[in-house]
């Protein structure tokens, strides 16, 4: 006789194992968001964690199923929500960014891999036109924030505000690859995004073609048209470096459910995208447009992996492949 | 005859769930018509007052008229005879919404008041190829009116209170904070999509309990 106490294995959820490598590949960029700003990010990056896996519980019971604990999509792209804002953002602004990231950009639209964009895009839109004044004002780096809802301390604008201007940030480049300027608690320290770029390609997370065509796009459009007097090399450097460009390449543009699936698409929506974020940076109401970009282009994903299929092998009457 | 009585009885109810336009198959948040009015013009509750009552001066005559002119108009050429009926009326309308809100509507609603004599809330009724009754032109315009200014004034009100933080005009000081996303158009999209969730949910509630009390 069969023995009942034979458990058959669960399922992972099929976004399981990526979303987990994304989760331990943000470790270092929370660490530098904890070491610039000190306890207060860590605090936010909790709250965010707790109130997506509440989100996804709650829809569950909605939806008349058991909660699936392998689906940690929530988690990412609350963590990837909640590393764009400033570290001196009120508690308030990230609980409304996470519940608009979790319930409408991603339960919404039907769950992971069935949304048009990217969740953490529409969140992030969606908070900086709310509160645009709370998400685009930072605080020094290594300043003593305090813990509570919402800390009164010394706010600054961003090297992207000053770029808007037409002015040049008075930023070196050591401050701006080492992360040493006002900015977004998780997306200034360029070295760290720039390794989690190359670890997560090399790893098989995403592929290259869409963040090297989107920063090539950009840094393409920086250089020919150049914001600031200085120097085109500057203008590139700036423009990458000073918003959440780099880290947009890194978390959200390339995620795999809501970019294209063959090489040439890829390639084509990254430079659309890149396009796309320029313009919106340059003549956009605000200082930093990824993530409305993100919103314009994410839909034409699915349309350009069908007009840009992969090229089949053409095999000649002597048997050679071409 | 208490079986003949019976499924009288029940046809009567699938028939009330049929011909209810103002709930149960609402023309916006079930049939998805009229949704540019309720999502850019409905900022504010007076805007959504301005609204219905443009669809509801204009929806029923068109209906009307449109329903005599069936044997007489080839498909193709209806949606642009009732487009023109409706802007004809809208003389009249405006005139109306003038003394009702004064004269500066222009300011509140702009281009969507004009805009509803082409809206498919109006016109809709070139997609039902037959003639109705004359009783039923009529009700069916007031009705789907009706159902009209319910959800606008709805989605005006909820719109007004969270980024304005007050009610026509009464502000509401009580209010703990404001959301300004409800002011714009992405806001707009948004709560008429939860009310069309929440209304949905209404509706498989009552149809529930309508077909258990079928069955005892």
């Amino acid at each position: 006789m069969p023995s009942s106490s034979k458990k058959i294995p669960r399922q992972l959820h099929p976004s399981f194992r990526k979303t987990r490598d994304q989760l331990i590949i943000m470790l270092p960029v929370c660490g530098m968001a904890f070491y610039l700003y000190g306890l207060r990010p860590l605090i936010m990056i909790a709250m965010a964690a707790v109130l997506a896996l509440l989100c996804d519980l709650m829809v569950a019971g909605m939806r008349g199923r058991q909660m699936d604990f392998s689906d940690l999509s929530s988690l990412s792209f609350a963590l990837i929500f909640t590393l764009m804002l400033p570290a001196s953002c009120s508690y308030g602004v990230l609980i409304f960014g996470v519940l608009m990231t979790v319930l409408v950009g991603k339960h919404a639209f039907g769950g992971w891999g069935v949304s048009p964009f990217h969740p953490s895009a529409y969140g992030f839109a969606a908070t900086v036109i709310c509160f645009s004044d709370q998400v685009f004002r930072y605080p020094r780096p290594f300043s003593d924030l305090p813990l509570g809802y919402a800390p009164e301390v010394d706010l600054f604008d961003g090297p992207a505000a000053t770029l808007k201007l037409g002015g040049r940030p008075d930023i070196d480049l050591g401050s701006l690859v080492f992360g040493d300027f006002n900015g977004p608690m998780g997306a200034t320290f360029c070295l760290i995004l720039v390794a989690s770029l190359v670890f997560m390609v090399a790893h098989g997370e995403i592929t290259w073609q869409v963040p090297v065509s989107f920063l090539g796009v950009s840094a393409l459009w920086a250089f020919i048209f150049p914001r600031i007097q200085s120097g085109r090399l500057e203008s590139v450097a700036y423009e990458l470096m000073a918003g959440t460009m780099l880290f947009a390449a890194v978390f959200i543009a390339a995620e795999p459910s809501t970019s294209p699936s063959t090489p040439r698409a890829k390639l084509v929506y990254g430079a659309l995208l890149g396009i796309a974020s320029m313009l919106f940076s340059h003549y956009g109401v605000f200082q930093q447009g990824v993530c409305f970009a993100v919103l314009l282009i994410s839909p034409l994903s699915s349309w350009l992996s069908r007009k840009l299929p992969v090229r089949q092998e053409r095999v000649s009457d002597g048997g050679e492949v071409s | 005859m208490a079986a003949k009585e019976k499924k009288y009885k029940l046809r009567s109810i699938e028939d009330y769930i049929r011909r209810d336009l103002v709930f149960m198959n609402n023309p916006v948040l079930v049939t998805g018509l009229g949704l540019a009015p309720v999502i850019m013009g409905a900022v504010t509750l007076k805007n959504a007052l301005i609204l219905s009552v443009g669809v509801a001066v204009l929806c029923t005559p068109v209906r009307f008229l449109g329903n005599l002119l069936v044997g007489y108009l080839p498909q193709r050429l209806r949606a642009m005879v009732y487009s023109l009926m409706a802007a004809g009326m809208f003389i009249p309308c405006l005139m109306l919404e003038h003394r009702l809100f004064g004269y500066n509507i222009n300011n509140f609603v702009g281009l969507y008041l004009p805009l509803l004599a082409v809206d498919a809330i109006i016109i809709s009724r070139t997609e039902i190829p037959g003639r109705e009754t004359v009783w039923d032109s009529i009700r069916n315009g007031v009705v789907t009116s009706l159902g009209f200014a319910l959800v606008i004034c709805i989605v005006g009100s909820v719109r007004e209170i969270l980024f304005y933080g007050s009610i026509y005009g009464h502000e509401l000081s009580w209010l703990p904070a404001r959301l300004p996303i409800a002011g714009v158009a992405c806001g707009g999209f948004i709560i008429v999509g939860l009310l069309a969730a929440l209304w949905q949910w209404l509706i498989s509630v009552i149809k529930r309990s309508i077909y258990r009390g079928r069955s005892v």
